[in-house]
């Protein structure tokens, strides 16, 4: 039996539409590194992530805002934050937030691969 | 579309089903699926992809890309718990929660959390009705690859705690686990351990899956970064292979032979711990390199930051032949290998035989545009 392998990328857009701050994902691609990265919300809840493709080694991280929406104004302070820096992958989660009807977070997604630091990357979700 | 989307089912049931194992035979499953978030779920067969709620898949064996519905007149219309609770489109998910998709064989599976818990949903590719296979009392942590091999999905688990307010707890815990796809069983592979950072499942061959476990940062230290553990997927018992550090990178296993790179090249140890450097370069240190494991070897391919130019070379296990691949008018990264097939990453991702990058002709089977 033949079997392929694999290893851990990420989503959607290529470097350049990445930088759209309203995209719920990304992926930061030069030359020799691809990041992915994202951002998404339920009515009630929150996720994050950062993450380096292609089996490389190195730092990601991630911090995120997440903020609910309740009776017609979201609050001016997120209901939570966060900040998570880890090996290849690093994600955040946020929630339940109780009584509201939707919700938005903003992120914001850093990583270091083969001594090579990526811009900051931004993503948002809502 | 509905004559396509024929066309592909009969290809999909007819490869997926001719390789089914059965008792007391030598054939061997061909199943074999993986999920990375490039954008989708790699199978032998082709690649799952969600769209705005709507799953797709690219067929590798005719290059079509199509939705996953064959209702007439259907506009493929996602699901909207206030404009669209029911959608007529068999191909539109039917949650808002966070969920992951996969595609293993001729089965489509949903993993659907609220934190708390997962429910797994599966169906057929033809089918409309999702079915509740199983409930978990954890999340995933989406990031990291998922494997299906041998009737059982692996992937990285995650706890949450709450506060007293009932909001998630930032600090949760990750593990390695499973769900069996005939029984909708699962379980736990690795303990919670407070210690650990990441988990991410390296490979799978034959017998084992392999998996690094990296130390959180405040934890790691330069020779000491985390260990790459050999898992049997008959016992699901693990033991440590390799232990991870600043300059060594593991990059695979073969039987005995321990393959892994350090500043001056590829390393092979074997069994009785002779070790020899069998390829000199690149360093992993100076330069970006991706490591890709194939069923008969592995591809390295780095970035060399002197030259500007990308070196890519393939290791045969049998043949212990090394292959040095010029790839000069080619674009792209070669981001994945699944079964005999390469998969590279440009303005979009294209399928190529692995026998034919390997010598050099670039076909491309198919085709899937990124934006």
């Amino acid at each position: 039996m033949k079997r392929g392998i694999a290893v851990c990328f990420s989503t959607m857009l290529l470097f350049g539409m990445a930088l759209d701050v309203c995209a719920g994902s990304g992926t930061y691609r030069s030359n020799e590194i691809i990041v992915g990265y994202g951002s998404s919300v339920t009515s009630n809840s929150g996720y994050a992530y950062t993450s380096i493709a292609g089996g490389g080694t190195g730092t990601a991280s991630v911090s995120a805002e997440y903020h609910s929406h309740y009776n017609g104004n979201y609050k001016e302070a997120p209901v939570q934050t966060g900040n998570s820096t880890n090996g290849t992958a690093a994600s955040l989660s946020f929630g339940p937030a109780t009584g509201c009807s939707s919700s938005y977070i903003n992120a914001t997604h850093n990583a270091t691969v083969g001594g090579t630091t990526i811009p900051t990357q931004t993503s948002s979700g809502s | 579309m509905l004559k396509k989307f024929g066309i592909f089912l009969f290809i999909l049931l007819f490869l997926t089903g001719c390789g089914k194992n059965t008792a007391g035979s030598d054939e061997e499953t061909e199943r074999f699926t993986f999920r990375s978030i490039v954008f989708g779920c790699y199978s032998e067969s082709g690649i799952l992809y969600e769209k705005d709620g709507i799953l797709c898949f690219v067929d590798y064996a005719t290059g079509e890309d199509v939705v996953l519905c064959t209702k007439p007149n259907c506009v493929h219309a996602p699901y909207s718990a206030v404009n669209n609770p029911d959608p007529y489109c068999d191909a539109a998910l039917p949650w808002e929660d966070r969920n992951v998709t996969m595609i293993y064989g001729d089965r489509l599976y949903a993993f659907v959390t609220n934190f708390d818990s997962t429910t797994v949903y599966e169906k057929g590719v033809s089918e409309s009705e999702w079915k509740k296979l199983t409930e978990m009392p954890y999340s995933y942590y989406e990031v990291v690859s998922w494997f299906a091999c041998n009737d059982r999905i692996y992937y990285v688990a995650d706890q949450f705690a709450r506060q007293e307010d009932g909001i998630l707890a930032l600090d949760d815990a990750i593990f390695l686990a499973y769900v069996d796809l005939t029984d909708g069983t699962y379980g736990s592979l690795t303990d919670m351990d407070e210690e650990t950072g990441t988990i991410r499942i390296v490979s799978v061959d034959q017998q084992n899956l392999y998996y690094e476990m990296h130390y959180k940062l405040d934890i790691a230290v330069p020779e000491d970064q985390g260990q790459v553990y050999r898992m049997d997927l008959e016992t699901l018992k693990s033991e440590p292979v390799f232990r991870m550090e600043e300059n060594r990178r593991f990059v695979g296993m073969h039987g005995d032979d321990l393959y892994y790179m350090e500043s001056d090249g590829l390393h092979r140890t074997d069994a009785g711990g002779e070790d020899v450097c069998i390829y000199q370069g690149p360093d992993p240190n100076v330069n970006s390199v991706a490591i890709l494991p194939a069923a008969s070897g592995f591809l390295l391919e780095a970035y060399m930051a002197d030259t500007d130019q990308f070196r890519i070379v393939y290791l045969d296990y049998e043949s212990d032949r090394i292959t040095e691949i010029e790839r000069p008018n080619a674009e792209g990264l070669v981001v994945e290998i699944v079964g005999e097939n390469v998969l590279v990453s440009g303005d979009a991702v294209e399928v190529i035989r692995l026998s034919d990058f390997l010598a050099g002709k670039e076909k491309i089977l198919a085709r899937h545009e990124l934006n």
